[in-house]
This record gives structure tokens, sequence and C-alpha cells, in this order.
């Protein structure tokens, strides 16, 4: 079995010096996120993901999901693992004070991010939806669907997903067909979606969708989509979970990889029609889905950082025992370990080095995020906002391609055994390889970096500098 | 003008430069951290703060410099290319060849 152990020096080097933790905690919320605080919460979390979901990381892969009378089924230890993620907070700790969360900066957040999917990206997946359903609600929701779910949603009772894929509508959103038809107080929702992470799975009580849908007179293209939350439980008025909703997990993919994180055929509206309420405005949906965008993106870029890290630990732990081949410069005599020879030594670094490069760049983006939010100066506000916009899709891009990168030269450094099971090197190549593709394909952040984000610029595409 | 002006003015150039241009843009912001990481633990290695962990970090800088880092260069030259071996008759060429029966992609 492989361990992780979370570099939690490194990270505080790059919270502490590079991302300028001081700089956060003068601002307003942020009084108690101390270095004192955060080498604490570092070290819990590092625990939890070393010794709690590293060791599910393969019993994951290879037991994988199953349906069974529409119910999803998660892997064995899953459920306990992610009581124990719930009971220790760690799925609130950057939500909001007032529905429950810590409110600490996503500084810290992006660190324990890291952790979770460098010991277990499948687990890690689930949380990951979760926030970005949290995001979209609480900036969008009524405060009514907001005191009904963001609570359980933000201590991680339930779970959230994002429910936006169909199959003739991937990266061009404009497509989707699902549709929402007005009744009351609610809506009723039919069609299918595609691909859907952790759709249904038995950790938590219940599960809220939030799904991309048009209404009846809704005009065509990217203007006519709005948002809905679609709860697998109806929820009583009292908060106690009410009847089966009819929404259901139809079918899960059999895939590369991140084989313990449920992928969802979703149909909607098989009976009677899912009921469902709207987020946001009519119409508004795809402008909503954006705001959370550069979070949600945040997170699968620093999914490309935590997997590529595991990769160097486990390539690096390899690399000093087997014994293969003599030095350059000597003919006879004991045999080495491979971490003598400089080719090897040479994979190891560029491990090694791009970690941490990608570490620093990723910490230094969530801090810009936090000043974003919280910089008492609307300029340096407004500074740091556009500085996020403009490189989030370079950090989403560029870790998770390099994350893919590294992973592969893990397997390169274990030789024939890198490319057998037992070794575990061969999971990290299979799970880091589906984040390039989701969340928008890296063409798909090539393509916003340069035609929108580049031609945004002032002085740019008129003729400027 | 700058490489970022002429991807602006023409579209298809400059899609087709783009994940180049991305790559390109993380090693440069990758390598602008390595540098503040240097320099922060080149003080720190003065003022004999731990040395071993300072000292590493300031290797590691080093080696993403010369060993990383001048990937950017190459990305660099691929952009500047511009899109003309992909647009157009030369880009038909390529993925019509071997497919002469069939008619032809326009691009
Ligand atoms: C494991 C997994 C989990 C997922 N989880 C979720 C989820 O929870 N919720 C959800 O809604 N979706 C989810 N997805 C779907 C995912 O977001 C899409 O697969 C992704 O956005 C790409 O869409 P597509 O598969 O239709 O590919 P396509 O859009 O068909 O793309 C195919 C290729 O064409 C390129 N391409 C397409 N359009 C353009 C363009 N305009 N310019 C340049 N290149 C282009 C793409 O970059 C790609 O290389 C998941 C997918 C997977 C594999």
């Amino acid at each position: 079995m492989t361990t992780y152990l979370a570099p939690t020096r490194d990270m505080r080097f790059v919270i502490e010096e590079l991302a300028g933790l001081d700089q956060l905690t003068g601002l307003p919320g942020y009084e108690e996120a101390t270095p004192d605080l955060v080498e604490a919460i570092l070290d819990e979390a590092a625990k939890l993901a070393g010794e709690v979901l590293a060791p599910l990381n393969k019993t994951g892969d290879t037991q994988g999901v199953h349906l069974k009378a529409g119910d999803v089924l998660t892997a064995d230890g899953f459920k306990a693992a992610y009581q124990q993620f719930v009971e220790g907070g760690w799925n609130g700790i950057s939500g909001a004070p007032d529905h429950g969360g810590q409110g600490l900066p996503e500084l810290v957040l992006a660190a324990t991010v890291e952790m979770w999917n460098a010991a277990n990206m499948s687990f890690a997946l689930c949380p990951l939806l979760n926030a970005g359903a949290t995001e979209a609600l609480k900036q969008h929701g009524s405060d009514a669907l907001k005191a009904q779910y963001l609570p359980n949603m933000i201590s991680g009772t339930w779970t959230g997903t994002m429910n936006l894929t169909e199959p003739q509508a991937g990266s061009d959103l404009s497509a989707v067909r699902a549709k929402a038809v007005p009744e009351a107080d609610h809506y009723r929702l039919y069609g299918q979606k595609i691909f859907i992470t952790w759709g249904d799975h038995d950790l938590a009580d219940n599960v809220i969708h939030l799904v991309l849908a048009r209404t009846p007179d809704a005009p065509e293209g990217v203007k006519g989509i709005s948002l809905f939350l679609v709860p697998k439980f109806l929820v009583n008025a009292d908060g106690s979970l009410g009847p089966r909703n009819d929404v259901h997990c139809v079918s899960v993919e059999h895939k590369l990889g991140i084989h313990a994180s449920p992928t969802c055929v979703m149909s909607f509206g098989d009976q009677d029609g899912a009921i469902g309420y709207l987020v946001g405005r009519e119409n508004k949906g795809l402008a909503h889905m954006f705001t959370m965008m550069n979070e949600a993106r945040q997170k699968v870029g620093i999914q490309g950082l935590g997997i590529a890290d595991r990769a160097y630990q486990q390539a690096r732990d390899y690399a000093k025992d087997r014994i293969q081949g003599r030095p350059l410069d000597q003919k006879s005599g004991d045999r080495v370990a491979i971490i003598q020879h400089p080719d090897v030594r040479r994979m190891l670094m560029t491990m090694k080095s791009q970690v941490e490069a990608m570490r620093a760049f990723a910490y230094v983006m969530a801090a810009d995020m936090d000043l974003a939010h919280k910089h008492p100066d609307a300029t340096e506000r407004q500074h740091r906002q556009a500085r996020v916009d403009l490189l989030i899709p370079v950090l989403k891009g560029w870790c998770t391609e390099l994350g893919v990168e590294i992973a592969s030269t893990g397997v390169q450094v274990h030789g024939g055994m890198g490319y057998v099971e037992e070794t575990g090197a061969c999971q990290y190549l299979r799970d880091a390889r589906v984040a390039p593709i989701y969340e928008g394909t890296t063409g798909i952040q090539a393509a916003d970096l340069v035609g929108r984000k580049l031609a945004m610029r002032p002085g740019c595409g008129d003729g400027g500098t | 003008m700058g490489v970022a002006d002429s991807l602006v003015r023409d579209p298809n150039a400059a899609a087709v430069a783009s994940k180049n241009y991305l790559m390109l843009t993380g090693f440069v912001c990758g390598g602008w951290q390595m540098a503040r990481a240097a320099r922060v633990a080149r003080a720190k290695l003065d003022a004999g703060e731990d040395p071993g962990f300072h000292g590493a970090k300031l290797a590691t800088a080093r080696f993403y410099a010369e060993q990383i880092l001048p990937q950017a260069d190459a990305l660099l030259k691929i952009v500047r290319s511009g899109g003309s071996s992909v647009l157009g008759a030369a880009g038909g060429a390529i993925l019509n060849a071997g497919h002469e029966e069939a008619p032809p992609l326009r691009f």
C-alpha cells in the first residue's frame, strides 16, 4: 500500500512567505487565520488525509461503485470516512459563518483541497462538487432556499451536484434541452443529464442537484437557460426529509480512472416530473453559473497539483529502493538504487519542482481570490479580481495538463512495475487524466484565456500597446 | 506589437495558438513564483534560518529555471509561427491525405 504524507512544511512556506497570509489576517472576518491556527489546521487535515483517505484510494479504485435497485453504493470505507470528514467540520471550513461555516480564507481551503485530492481524488470530488453547488446557491438563491438547504450543504450532511452536461451539450451548453415547467410555487423538470459526478450515493442523507434547464417559453441558446435546485428527497417545512423526488440515477459510467467517484446518468421526470425550485432569475442560469466558475476551476487545477505530488512521493520512495545498474564510471562493484542515476534524478526533480511551482501559483491565486472578496479598498479588490479572472484558466489548464504529465513520469520512474496496477503508480495517471477534461477542457480554458480574457485587457485589441 | 495583441487580432490564428499560449503562461507564472520563493529562501539562508529547508528551496528554484522554464521559449516560438500551417488549404491537405475517395474536408 502506498502512503501519503501531506507536505505541510512546504505548504506553510507558500502560505506564509509567498501568498502572504499576514495580508489576509488583517481582513474583516479573517482575523483568526493566524499562522498558529493555520499550522494546527494543516496538521489535522494531514492526519485525515494520510490516515483515513489515502488508505481507501486503492480499494476505491478496485471496487468502484455499484448501482443497485436505483441506488449508488460506494466502495468499502467511504461512508465512514465521509462521516469523519463531516464531523471534523472539514466541509465547511471556508463556508459562510451565518450558515454554519467557519469562514476561513480560500488560501487555507486550497491547502486542504490539495491534501484531499492527493490522498484520494475520487473521494475529494464529492466535497468539490458540493462546494460549487453551495456557492451557486449562496450567491443566487432566495433567502428561503438558502435557509432550507445551505446549512446542511455547508456541514456536508447533504451534498450538492452540478447537472450541466447533456449528450448534445458538453463544451457548448447553449444546446441544453432539459425542460422546466412552472407549477404553483415550483417547477417540474424533465430530461437527461450525463456525466454527473457524485450524482447519487450513500454517503449523505440527501443529494441536492443544481440543474440547468429551459422554461417552456425560453429563448433559444445561452439566453434561455435557467438554474434550478432539485433535491433527491423533498424537504418538509420543518426541515425533515419528505418523499423521494422524481430524479434518478439510471446508470454509472465505466471509466479510465476515479473509479470510486460515481459518474451518473441522471434522469429527471420519468414519472410525474421532478420538483425543482428556481435559483436566481429565469434565463440567467448560465450567468449565475459563471460566478462560481473561478472557484470550481481553481479547485480542479489543485487536483492536478495534488495528484502530481502523490505521484512524486511514491516515485521517490520507489527510486530509493529499486536496485538496478551501476554508476556510469563504475564497471563493477555493488549495483545502486536507481535514484543514483542522473536521468532518474532528473525525472524526480522535474516532478518535484513543477509540483512546487504549481503549489505556489495556486495558493497565490487563492490569496488573490480572498483579497478580491474582502480587501477594504475597491480599486485593490478590482485589481485582484482582474488578475484572478485572467489567470484562472491558466491555473486550471496548466496544472491539470502537468498533473497528467507528472503522473506519467511517475510511472516511468517505476519502469515495468509502473505499468502494473500493484504499485499504484498507474492509478494516479488514470485518475489524473480526467482533470484536463471536466470543468471546461484545456481547449476551452485556452480559448477563454486568449479569446476572451486577453481581448478584454484595456489597450488590447484596439491598437494599444 | 506584442504576441497577445496579434492573437487578439486574428481569432482563428489565436485559436491555433491558444493551448500553447496557455502552457507558456503557466510555465512563466510558475517561474514567477519560484523566483519569489528563491528570493525569500536566500534571505532566510543569509539570516541562518533552517538552512536545509531553505537551501532546498533555492536549489529547486534553480532547477526549475534551468530545466523547466526554457520550455516557455520553445512554446513562444510555436505561438509566433501563427496559424497558417493549420488553417486553410495547408491544414486540409494534412487531414484529407489518405481519404481521397471521400468528399474533401474544407477549412
Ligand atoms: C468523469 C467526468 C465527470 C464529469 N462530471 C460532470 C459533472 O459533475 N457535471 C456536469 O455537468 N458535467 C460533468 N462532466 C462533463 C464534462 O464537463 C464534459 O465532458 C466536458 O465539458 C467536455 O464536454 P464533452 O464531453 O461534450 O466534449 P466536447 O464538447 O464534445 O469536446 C470534444 C473536444 O472538442 C473540443 N472542443 C469542443 N468545443 C470546442 C470549441 N468551441 N473550441 C475549441 N475546442 C472545442 C474540446 O476541447 C474537446 O477536446 C464530467 C465528465 C467526466 C468525464
